[in-house]
């Protein structure tokens, strides 16, 4: 049975994305409609101009209203940028009645103070994700439902967020006349897109190498342990090639696209590679070992930063699955095995699973985000809503575990 | 054997580059070129021990030098400006001979790929020459790879300084810089040993490392390595390398190796070694080296090392080196080392470089790129960002990411060649 449709809306630093999908069974989603446009006003993940994002959004939304024949109203919208961090918050709460055991209503109650951290005030609250409960300090893997003890204790991941950054997000899709149903951090949406049951269980580090940023996301022991965005994407890439060899970034990002290796290759030694000429710059021809050599130094120290932050964290033996690579800078050549090499941990391209339809969106690992985001839409189960949600309601809703 | 390397039918220059390199040879053509006494001096007993090697030239102010050569292609620069005598250790004078006569080293250049330059800095002709030769090599497309030794302490202060900033220069404008200390030698040389004698001991040392990283690049080993090698490692230690090699004959050669690297001064006693970031083990045997030899032998150098440091081996044979053993190694010193006063930049109120003329890191490029000019960026460039300046800066732990990797890692590009008739 086709659900009603769905639409995720991405506003990212290299492209404004919007899929229409719907929820079929056993969470399989299809994908009726994409539409997409280059983005501008937009810097490593966060809105600089909401006037450009929001014609951008509009463009991305006419597309996928013409392919999916749909006509969009609401729509579930992504964030990105450094400004979001994760931490951990423990909360617990006695058991009402011991005879009966855990209760739906001590869980609840149990999230509700977990969840109840002082975030600054000019921070949201994004996701309270709960990691694991306890039942008298002892480890109970999955459901306490039932469970016997005097006290319930829960280990949540909070997500959070700049306030400002976030409202003008909502705004940009606002001023276009959509109403945004919910909002969901990038890795999350990606991790839900490409992650599968088996690899979170072994534990897994996620990373969506994005034009603007690069955004991570961690399971270890079965649960989410780490989340955030390091500000460095494909767009740093661009723009070291284009500072190195005094190219445009237009020809820049063309030169990393058909030519970017991470690998210097043997064979190109002495290869140079030329730019035809344009307007304001002639043309020219560059060491392709430089090129690579560029490349790869920013390519490098990204994922170093990555393996660094994940071993300080302690997780780097946690992670039995290795590290899964998605978003657009995985095109570039000799990614994955760098990866290999930095992580020392088994690296593959992460794939969105479970997904059919349009096959642009669907195959490519690219899409992992908005594709993610229609995944979460159906499991929040908030696509059902008629109602927007208020700004009360809109952020710090309860993701439960997958 | 490698015939292939000397120059044989090549095509017009500006073919060479712009068409695909299928056309071309397979091997890398390489030119060895001494600059100055010192390096006119090495490149001679480099010509002396090892006879087909690849193509040689002497270029020096001093005539007279050049005379010693024998049978050895010889430039003689700068002798209108400077009359034949030597530079009087001004590298300014160095700098000014090389500038006369620039259009016969840019000829040295043509169909070359590879340029090993050998000098000795502290001197005038190679501190002040140097950057100026090595900037048209790259000019031409070639790759650089410099081997500079630098002075004994006797020599005094004011030669140790001038070859410090000459190595700075070198290290902003080379491909790679292969530094060897002849203080180090100190040790290798027995106490009595002459004068002449310890001056002879280095430049057979700098020939050995050459002919080393010569046969790293262009011989076929039956373990391969190459330029990309040699370039990775260099950069890895920042741009600071040293070699070190050491021999063994007879059954036990291997134990003797090991020994000789435990103990090797211009390793600082397998201290370098053990503190490495990075290093590449050239293995040199005869037709009868045995595999386990090898195995052996690297399993004793993983003993000495750090364990995440990088190994690369390269195993090649010649086939009259019977029960001969002979490994290289260029170590990427770790970087900050304290052991490298020898290098350490000169950070004075005086801009590094002011004797060198020739350094380009004194060099101001307000101008963008002018046309057809190859410009190096350095360390020392100003720093720009780009499409970033208007935002937010990514900061981790000090660093400012949105400032390109490659210039924070000190990594040397070619710029760009401007092509003039398209």
């Amino acid at each position: 049975m086709a659900s009603e449709p769905i639409v995720a809306v991405e506003i990212g630093t290299s492209k404004v994305c919007a899929l229409v999908g719907e929820a079929r069974e056993d969470g399989h989603i299809m994908v009726t409609g994409i539409g997409h446009c280059a983005s501008c006003g937009v810097r490593k993940g966060v809105i600089l101009d909401l006037e450009k994002a929001g014609a951008c959004v509009r463009t991305a939304i006419q597309g996928a209203e013409q392919s999916s024949q749909v006509e969009i109203g609401k729509v579930f919208l992504v964030v990105s940028g450094e400004h979001i961090r994760s931490m951990t918050s423990q909360g617990s709460t006695p058991v009402m009645d011991v005879k009966t055991g855990v209760t739906q209503d001590d869980m609840t109650q149990v999230m509700d103070i977990a969840r109840a951290v002082n975030l600054p005030h000019d921070r949201e609250l994004l996701h309270s994700i709960p990691r694991k409960y306890m039942v008298d300090d002892q480890l109970v893997v999955s459901n306490p439902e039932g469970m016997r003890g005097a006290k319930l204790s829960l280990d949540m991941l909070i997500v959070h967020g700049a306030r400002n950054v976030l409202t003008n997000a909502v705004q940009a899709v606002h001023n276009v006349g959509l109403d945004v149903m919910d909002v969901a951090f990038s890795g999350l949406c990606a991790a839900m897109a490409v992650l599968t049951p088996e690899q979170k269980e072994c534990g897994v580090a996620l990373l969506d190498l994005g034009a603007g940023t690069t955004s991570y996301l961690v399971y270890a022991d079965g649960a989410i342990a780490l989340a955030g965005v390091l500000a460095v994407g494909g767009d740093h890439i661009t723009n070291d090639i284009s500072i190195g060899f005094s190219v445009s970034l237009k020809r820049a990002e063309m030169l990393k696209q058909e030519a970017g290796s991470v690998i210097p290759d043997s064979s190109m030694h002495f290869q140079r590679l030329s730019i035809p000429a344009e307007v304001g710059f002639p043309a020219c021809s560059v060491a392709a070992s430089d090129l690579s050599a560029v490349v790869q130094a920013r390519m490098d120290e990204t994922l170093g930063l990555m393996a660094e932050l994940f071993k300080k964290q302690g997780l780097t033996h946690q992670l039995g699955a290795g590290v899964v690579l998605t978003g657009g800078g995985v095109h570039l050549k000799g990614v994955v095995p760098m990866a290999e090499q930095v992580f020392d941990l088994p690296c593959v391209m992460g794939m969105p699973v479970n997904y059919s339809g349009m096959a642009m969106a669907s195959d490519g690992p690219e899409y992992a985000v908005p594709l993610g985001m229609l995944r979460y839409a159906v499991r929040s189960g908030a696509y059902r809503q008629m109602e927007r949600i208020g700004w009360g309601g809109l952020f710090g809703k309860l993701w439960g575990r997958s | 054997m490698n015939t292939t390397d000397k120059p044989k039918v090549y095509q017009a220059k500006g073919m060479a580059t712009r068409e695909a390199s299928v056309t071309r040879l397979a091997l890398p053509r390489t030119l060895v070129m001494g600059l100055g006494n010192g390096g006119c001096k090495t490149v001679i007993a480099m010509e002396r021990q090892w006879k087909e090697g690849p193509r040689v030239v002497a270029v020096n102010t001093d005539g007279r030098s050049l005379a010693e050569a024998g049978d050895l292609a010889g430039l003689h620069i700068g002798e209108r400006v400077i009359k034949g005598l030597g530079t009087g250790g001004e590298p300014r004078m160095g700098r000014r001979a090389a500038e006369s006569d620039i259009e016969a080293i840019r000829g040295l250049f043509r169909d070359v790929d590879v340029v090993f330059l050998v000098v000795c800095l502290g001197g005038g002709t190679g501190t002040g020459a140097a950057p100026l030769v090595v900037e048209e090599a790259r000019k031409a497309g070639a790759l650089t790879l410099v081997f500079a030794s630098l002075p004994f302490e006797f020599e005094g202060q004011r030669r140790m300084e001038l070859a410090q900033r000459g190595l700075m220069a070198l290290q902003s404008s080379a491909d790679a810089v292969i530094c060897l200390p002849n203080q180090r030698l100190l040790e290798l040389v027995e106490d009595k040993a002459n004068i002449a004698a310890a001056f002879q001991k280095t430049d057979d040392m700098l020939a050995r490392g050459l002919q080393a990283v010569w046969c790293v690049i262009n011989r076929r080993g039956v373990i391969n390595l190459d330029f990309e090698d040699v370039r990775a490692l260099v950069q890895k230690g920042n741009g600071r390398c040293v070699f070190a090699c050491a021999e063994g004959t007879g059954p036990d050669k291997v134990q003797q190796v090991l020994e000789a690297v435990r103990h090797h001064a211009l390793l600082n006693h397998g201290a370098v070694l053990a503190e490495a970031e990075a290093f590449l083990v050239t293995v040199m045997g005869g037709s009868d080296l045995a595999l386990k030899e090898v195995d052996q032998l690297m399993a004793g150098i993983a003993k000495i090392g750090r364990a995440e440091a990088l190994m690369m081996t390269g195993v090649c044979c010649e086939n009259d080196w019977q029960d001969r053993l002979f490994v290289v190694f260029l170590v990427a010193e770790k970087k900050g080392a304290d052991g490298l006063a020898f290098i350490a930049p000169q950070r004075d109120d005086e801009p590094a470089g002011v004797q060198v003329s020739a350094a380009p890191v004194e060099e101001p490029t307000p101008e963008p790129a002018s046309r057809g000019k190859i410009k190096q960026v350095g360390l020392f460039d100003k720093v720009s960002q780009g499409r970033f300046k208007d935002v937010d800066a990514t900061v981790v732990d000090g660093n400012n990411l949105d400032i390109p990797t490659f210039k924070r890692r000190g990594i040397m590009i070619q710029k760009v060649l401007r092509n003039h008739s398209s």
